[in-house]
């Protein structure tokens, strides 16, 4: 899929032009506020998560502020109607090694929710602001923006129901800690190598999800 | 050569992923196919820092390298990695070609005790 040139918004299925740049949001789902192909009417949510992260990536500034509009307006509806559509939690991971992305997208492959990567920290950052994800999970140490960073300012303006979770680089585990913590204000902190279990036990508990363990057979 | 897995690999780490992915060998041979890949990238960037003569980016590529062979059992590449890297920060060791050889030698040691392991079951 070709998504070089920003307003060449391809449909996924019918590869039509420009198909989301003018339609409305999805109904099928309150959490990704993804659009409909006005061609085909195919709905962007079942877009593979790389698709999507591309297209909100390439998107033009006034498609990003509409959807940041109306998933603010959203959330106020959904605050007072109890009974309206859960959202799907959305995790955004962040870290310059690709091992990571591959053991957490397997351990969080049955959560129910999306995962969205980034590989350095002022992208992550970006991606964070643009998607607004219920859980960051980022390396403290990253290229271009650290990860503590983020953190901070992330944490600067407080969205309920938003965690971030910093995991430490190796060795330095203690001192990262308490920094991390006390500078930084984050939520949680994990410890390098990444643990399946600890990871899991984490996301359950920060995003209310009931996760599939696997046991080798 | 032969190599033993123990002094090579993090047998338990491997283990944990192995769990962890539900026994799927596939799914380890292609983790370590990636990280093996990812590291030699990150030896040409050693290499690369060494022409400009930047130890504090040499030792940066180190910690990198030692932190994603842990995720993967690569133990033997993660302890050279991160003894280079403090020697380095410390101010005992300027770092030359030879510090990364020595690692691209634990590398290619990880990389075919974990193929025999991974392809054995």
């Amino acid at each position: 899929m070709n998504l070089a040139t920003p307003d060449l918004y391809r449909c996924p299925r019918c590869i039509a032009l420009n198909a989301a740049s003018l339609n409305e949001w999805c109904l099928c789902t309150t959490r990704d506020r993804t659009l409909v192909c006005r061609e085909c009417g195919h709905c962007f949510c079942s877009a593979e998560e790389t698709w999507k992260q591309t297209f909100w990536t390439v998107a033009s500034p006034a498609l990003v502020e509409r959807r940041r509009r109306d998933r603010e307006q959203h959330s106020v509806t959904a605050s007072v109607e109890p009974d309206s559509v859960p959202r799907r939690p959305l995790i955004l991971l962040i870290d310059d090694d690709r091992t990571v992305h591959a053991i957490v997208r397997r351990v969080l492959q049955s959560f129910g929710g999306s995962l969205i990567h980034a590989y350095d920290g002022e992208e992550g950052l970006r991606l964070a602001r643009v998607a607004d994800p219920e859980l960051v999970i980022t390396d403290a140490l990253l290229p271009k923006l650290d990860g503590r960073e983020i953190a901070a300012e992330l944490k600067r303006v407080p969205r309920p129901g938003r965690h971030v979770v910093v995991m430490t680089a190796i060795y330095r585990g203690l001192r990262y800690r308490n920094e991390a913590f006390r500078t930084f204000h984050v939520d949680e902190f994990l410890e390098k190598p990444v643990s399946a279990t600890k990871l899991r036990e984490l996301v359950e508990r920060m995003l209310h999800v009931q996760l599939e363990a696997k046991a080798a057979s | 050569m032969t190599t033993v897995a123990g002094e090579v690999l993090d047998v338990s780490m491997l283990e944990e992923l192995r769990s962890m992915s539900g026994g799927d060998a596939a799914f380890l041979i292609d983790l370590f196919e990636l990280y093996v890949s990812q590291s030699r990238e990150l030896l040409r960037q050693m290499h690369a820092s060494l022409r400009t003569d930047e130890p504090v980016a040499f030792a940066r590529l180190a910690h990198a390298l030692a932190g994603s062979s842990l995720n993967v059992g690569a133990k033997e590449v993660a302890e050279i990695s991160r003894a280079i890297e403090l020697a380095v920060i410390g101010g005992s060791l300027h770092p030359d070609a030879s510090h990364v050889e020595k690692i691209g030698e634990a590398l290619q040691r990880a990389h075919e005790a974990a193929e025999t392991r991974l392809t054995s079951g």
